[in-house]
């Protein structure tokens, strides 16, 4: 008998790995129908193009605060086929709960990823070119496993039958049919625009503080302004045990724009930080499978220690020890190799850009102390970026979470449903989320700015509720 | 045959299959196990239910779907679907419970579907952490609810 | 009459005149034939045509007449059969310018006119020598005799006094009927078979059919049209002229003797004892206490010795096991089969109606056959069950076996007699696929299971086609040379010429139709009714005595001189 091969499927439309099993001895003939269906539908990774035009995402909507939850949108769903109308029948479920804070509707959301595309044996469920998740009747055994794969159970059961939103191919009939607008149908946005800026950005700044004003982020004195790395300004401090307050005012200028627009500097203006992007962009994925940081290094507050160490060594020392080796200054001073220490830092540039290719910004995650710093300012800063749980599609799309190179989107939280918390002291606001998200739940919010209940996300304390948070935290990773 | 089986099999018309294995062509069990064979689909439950109680220890009674597309596929009428849930209860209690004790909705106790058929969904979606499947359809919408209203 | 030949030339509606242009043919044929008169006509099938032709022959008094028309294959034998028909006296050749001549040489007009020229020529030298067969008038008595009273025998018998036919039906028992007196009931409707015999035996009441019980036939000699049977009862022999013979002697079921310990353990036992149990248990139902029962199918059949499937045992099961359901609901019975042969629908439907009753199928391999268990009486079948690869224990108090149907071992006795061709499984055959009733020797028909296995209505069937044919056969008082299977006018018969015949009896030997026979006074007698014209007693005659008067070697050699006749080399 063959054994179940365990591979790892890529995140877009897999193939199940229970697929591969043509020629079993004793196979019935079952098998021999839908090892041949396999080979019509190989998987595909997406390419370069359709990374850079994503596909477009339509979906459905929900404003809760606007749900009356009167049933209209079943109705006319169930009734679509010319049949009465049975709320039963739907394929999409209206929940009414006043108690817990409202109603709902559960509908199919057409995931990127579909997990039901994925589990149906039969191979009957497919993501059309319209982005739109159909189950074809015709090879649908009505097994019910999309219900059970499904995380919240979009497709539904009807008299023996499996059925699930189709759309209504363009014109969902729900949506018409809501007397309070609260359904509305979303084609997805499919122009990403922000990147385009950022590159354009990062690659004149990179210009600018490295060809043109050499070492301009170590510092810079441009017509009576001056500008000095925060980190570098601390270092001198100790080191020279004395404070200079044009220094100081120098350090605080990235820190202040850290206040005001967080870590902005690390994902629009450092110049080893766009080394960096370069570098993941280029380099191929199968070499991050061995280029990793050691686990004990991967600590998020590594960083805060790394920064702590150079202030001390400087202290000890007497000189700023960590700006001979750090990365970016080694940058923005490369241009004429005005280097220090004999070329030796350079070697570090190439090895923290081989790991790109495994976690992108591992540097700027785990080691960097400028970025750290900025990082403790940006955390009390105005800047806040806000995925909103009513537009945010959460496990059936994850590209926020898949985009985000300094990885604080929790991806088990989208699984789970929930709309997850950005934690701004990690974000280097390079707004990739932002662009990408095809609904416009990702999007950037000032501290003043109150969020709306459509934004905040959950989970609400609920009572008796056996698998809620704690299920979450207690079921295995 | 003895009384237990007997009520059942003339209930559900096992003695009806005349072998022709359409019920074997649409069963999405094909898919789902690589070991798939003629013990564990639905001709092969049907034959081996007419012949004695040895189905009641085996895989193929657990792994059933209970899709309902063999019998509504069957042209002599048996209903195969119908059989393998009514046989569970008799594999329950002459095996004290395994394979199948069969789980239930941590939220509701309504039951989930039996343990190979889960097993088959987590080797599916192997990336995926699947903690929601202690939960039924109905309990897992009230959580998603939960979690965003 | 004249000694003039006319040579009537076809042109057949106008088509041969490219191959052979008119005024070139007439200038051949009259170069080759002198003396001949040359007609041309434009289509000689035509009554028209015919009819002017035979009154010029009438008027000019011809002595022979060769019609150069197309092959005796398209319409040739026609036009003389025609000629014939209006009376001519005079000697008729054909001679094939169409199909021979001019088809076969169209781009070669001048080559064409040549060899017609030569065909006509060849004709005309034919006919001078040339003989005519015997017009045998071939008298039939107005008899049938129909061997065996089952259904097909019964079914003939009925059909052929329906029609107004003598019958003379035997059979070897006291009753007709035949296998069916000792089935109770029939497949697929379950019908009692006397319901099904009764109609038949009224018949049987026509005055016409003449029954004689415990009667078997000794032997058949005679020509179709005169067949003389020797009957022979208890009281001695007797014999009967009949004009056909129809054979429906049936077959006989294989006795199961000690397969599966059929002879050390009771209850196991054959499909027709089942029968007689069945139906003392259907008159009597009280006192029926079979728990379970096993039927064993393809006893002896479907294997080297009897390489056959016998069709009818697979029904029958099905049939017993739901009688057997009637009795009583809750007896377990089972089938162990090869394959469950239910052809049809209402078989296929019988055979679903098994099923919904709770009859269990299992099949097994040849190779491995069941085994019956018991001590004394049998308890069980143990089989490994072809489904599963699993041995399965029935436990049963009767096991039946089904056997096939076997020839009769008096057919083979009676085909050599008859002239009967036997397959080679023992079953008399017919003449497949065109005339599967009719047997090679005319005059004779062979239906129901003494062909093959068949079941009662289909057995009945067969017997009223076999009746129907013999009736069409001695319809007109005079047997149809045709409707013996007898060419036309042309090649004819053999004849014997006993003055040169130095009885020497080869011609007996080779003969294939049995149609020169030795008489009681040692003379050779060539039976017109069975000739085929074929020429092998020609052939083998030292003497040249026996020849086929229309192919006689005088002629051949006259024909052939005429068309070689001068060339080097050739001497005839």
């Amino acid at each position: 008998m063959a054994s179940i091969q365990e591979s790892p499927t890529p995140a877009a439309q897999a193939v199940p790995p229970v697929l591969s099993k043509a020629g079993a001895a004793g196979a019935e003939p079952g098998h021999a129908r839908h090892a041949s269906l396999a080979s019509l539908r190989p998987a595909r990774k997406p390419g370069w193009l359709e990374r850079l035009f994503p596909p477009r995402r339509p979906t459905l909507v929900l404003d809760p605060a606007r749900c009356t939850g009167c049933g209209a949108c079943e109705m006319a769903c169930s009734a679509r086929d010319g049949g009465p109308a049975r709320p039963e029948a739907a394929r999409l479920q209206v929940l009414r709960d006043e108690g817990a804070g409202g109603n709902f509707a559960v509908f199919c959301q057409h995931c990127l990823d579909p997990l039901c595309l994925a589990a149906c044996p039969q191979q009957a469920i497919t993501r059309g070119k319209d982005g739109i998740v159909r189950i074809d009747s015709r090879l649908c055994a009505h097994c019910g496993l999309c219900v059970a794969a499904c995380p919240e159970a979009a497709p539904r059961r009807v008299d023996g039958r499996t059925v699930k939103c189709d759309l209504c191919d363009g014109e969902p009939l729900c949506v018409a049919a809501c007397p309070q607008g609260a359904l509305s149908f979303s084609p997805g946005k499919s122009v990403h625009w922000i990147k385009y800026l950022r590159w354009t950005v990062q690659t004149l700044a990179f210009l600018l503080l490295v060809v043109v004003l050499t070492g301009a982020v170590c510092s810079l004195r441009v017509a009576g302004w001056s500008l000095a790395c925060p980190l570098g300004v601390l270092q001198n401090v100790f080191s020279s045990k004395t404070i200079l307050l044009t220094s100081l005012a120098a350090g605080l200028v990235l820190l202040v724009l850290a206040l005001l627009a967080g870590r902005l500097f690390c994902g629009w203006l450092c110049p080893f930080g766009f080394l960096l992007d370069l570098a993941g962009t280029i380099l191929p994925r199968r070499l991050g499978e061995k280029l990793r940081l050691p686990e004990v290094m991967r600590n998020r507050l590594a960083k805060y220690g790394v920064a702590g160490a150079a202030v001390g060594v400087s202290g000890v020392v007497g000189y700023q020890a960590f700006c001979a080796v750090c990365p970016i200054g080694t940058v923005c001073r490369s241009y004429g190799f005005q280097s220090t220490v004999a070329g030796a830092e350079f070697s570090l540039i190439p090895a923290l850009a081989l790991l790109e290719a495994g976690e992108k910004r591992s540097w700027c995650r785990y080691l960097c102390p400028v970025g750290a710093l900025l990082g403790l300012c940006a955390k009390v800063g105005l800047l806040k970026i806000s995925i909103g749980a009513a537009r945010c599609k959460k496990f059936s799309c994850m590209r926020c979470a898949s985009v985000c190179p300094m990885g604080i989107i929790s991806e088990n939280d989208l699984r789970e449903g929930v709309s997850p918390r950005l934690d701004m002291a990690e974000c280097i606001g390079c707004l990739r989320c932002v662009d990408i998200c095809p609904h416009g739940a990702a999007v950037i919010r000032f501290a003043w700015q109150k969020s709306t209940p459509a934004e905040r996300r959950g989970p609400a304390p609920c009572g008796g509720c056996a698998a809620g948070p704690a299920g979450r935290e207690g079921g295995a990773a | 045959m003895d009384a237990e089986f007997g009520p059942i099999l003339a209930a559900r018309s096992a003695g009806l299959c005349v072998e022709c294995g359409k019920c074997v062509t649409v069963c999405p069990m094909a898919e789902m196990y690589p070991d798939f064979g003629w013990e564990t689909s639905p001709r092969g439950l049907v034959q081996l239910a007419l012949r004695g109680r040895e189905l009641l220890a085996g895989q193929g009674l657990w792994r059933c779907t209970q899709c309902e597309a063999c019998t509504r596929t069957c042209p002599a009428g048996v209903d195969c679907c119908g059989l393998v849930a009514d046989l569970r209860p008799l594999a329950r209690a002459e095996l004290g419970g395994e394979p199948a004790a069969e789980a239930v909705c941590a939220m509701c106790g309504a039951p989930l579907p039996p343990a190979p058929v889960l097993a088959y969904l987590r080797r599916a979606l192997p990336q995926v952490p699947l903690e929601y499947l202690d939960l039924c359809p109905a309990c897992r919408r009230e959580r998603y609810i939960r979690n965003n209203s | 009459m004249s000694a003039r030949t006319v040579i009537a030339v076809c042109e057949c509606f106008g088509t041969l005149g490219r191959a052979l242009p008119r005024r070139d043919l007439e200038a051949g044929l009259s170069a080759r034939l002198a003396g001949a008169r040359i007609e041309f006509f434009p289509g000689l099938c035509r009554a028209g045509d015919l009819d002017r032709l035979a009154g010029l022959l009438a008027e000019e008094g011809a002595a022979a007449c060769v019609a150069a028309a197309c092959s005796p294959f398209a319409r040739g034998r026609e036009v003389l059969a025609g000629l014939e028909e209006r009376g001519c006296a005079a000697a008729l050749a054909l001679a094939d310018l169409r199909e021979g001549c001019a088809w076969l040489h169209a781009q070669d007009p001048a080559g064409a006119v040549a060899k017609a020229a030569d065909l006509a020529a060849m004709a005309r030298a034919g006919l001078e020598r040339r003989g005519r067969s015997p017009r045998a008038s071939l008298p039939a008595v107005q008899r049938v005799l129909v061997v065996g009273a089952g259904p097909a025998g019964m079914a003939a018998a009925g059909t052929l006094a329906g029609l107004g036919v003598p019958v003379t039906l035997v059979d070897r028992q006291d009753r007709p009927g035949g296998l069916l007196r000792q089935i109770g009931r029939l497949f697929p409707d379950n019908i009692p078979s006397q319901d099904f015999l009764a109609p038949l035996e009224e018949e049987l009441g026509n005055p016409l059919v003449s029954f004689l019980p415990k009667t078997t036939l000794a032997g058949l000699a005679g020509d179709p049209g005169r067949f003389r049977a020797r009957l022979a009862n208890g009281a001695g022999e007797s014999e009967l002229e009949a004009g056909a013979v129809v054979l429906a002697c049936g077959a006989m079921p294989v006795l199961p003797e000690g397969r599966y310990r059929a002879k050390d353990l009771a209850g196991v036992i054959s499909q027709m004892e089942l029968e007689t149990r069945l139906r003392r248990a259907e008159a009597e139902p009280a006192g029926w206490d079979l728990d379970a029962a096993v039927f064993i199918q393809c006893l002896a059949a479907r294997d080297a010795e009897r390489p056959y499937c016998s069709t009818v045992c697979c029904p029958t099961a099905l049939k017993n096991a739901l009688r057997l359901k009637a009795l009583r609901q809750d007896t377990a019975v089972s089938i162990l089969h090869r394959g469950v042969m239910a052809p049809g629908v209402a078989l296929e439907e019988l055979y679903r109606r098994a099923l919904a009753a709770g009859v269990r199928f299992y099949g097994f391999a040849p190779e491995s056959p069941p085994e019956v268990l018991g001590q004394g009486r049998a308890a069980g079948v143990q089989v490994r069950d072809a489904f599963s690869g699993r041995s399965l224990d029935l436990p049963a108090s009767l096991v039946v076996l089904s056997t096939p149907l076997k020839p009769q071992p008096a057919l083979e006795g009676m085909a050599r007699a008859l002239g009967l061709r036997l397959d080679s499984l023992g079953f008399a055959c017919g003449r497949e696929p065109v005339a599967p009733l009719a047997a090679a020797t005319p005059g004779i028909f062979v239906c129901g299971s003494a062909r093959w296995p068949v079941y009662a209505a289909q057995a009945a069937d067969q017997g009223r086609a076999a009746g129907i044919k013999a009736a069409a056969l001695l319809a007109s008082g005079e047997l149809d040379p045709a409707g013996l299977g007898l060419p036309g006018p042309w090649p004819g018969t053999s004849a014997v010429r006993s003055a040169a015949c130095s009885r020497c009896g080869q011609c007996v030997a080779i003969c294939p139709y049995n149609a020169c026979r030795r008489e009681a006074d040692g003379s050779i007698a060539v039976s017109a009714a069975r000739c085929r014209g074929c020429g092998a007693c020609a052939a083998v005659c030292p003497s040249g005595a026996a020849a086929v008067p229309e192919s006689n070697g005088p002629s051949l050699r006259a024909m052939l001189r005429e068309a070689m006749g001068g060339a080097p080399g050739v001497d005839l």
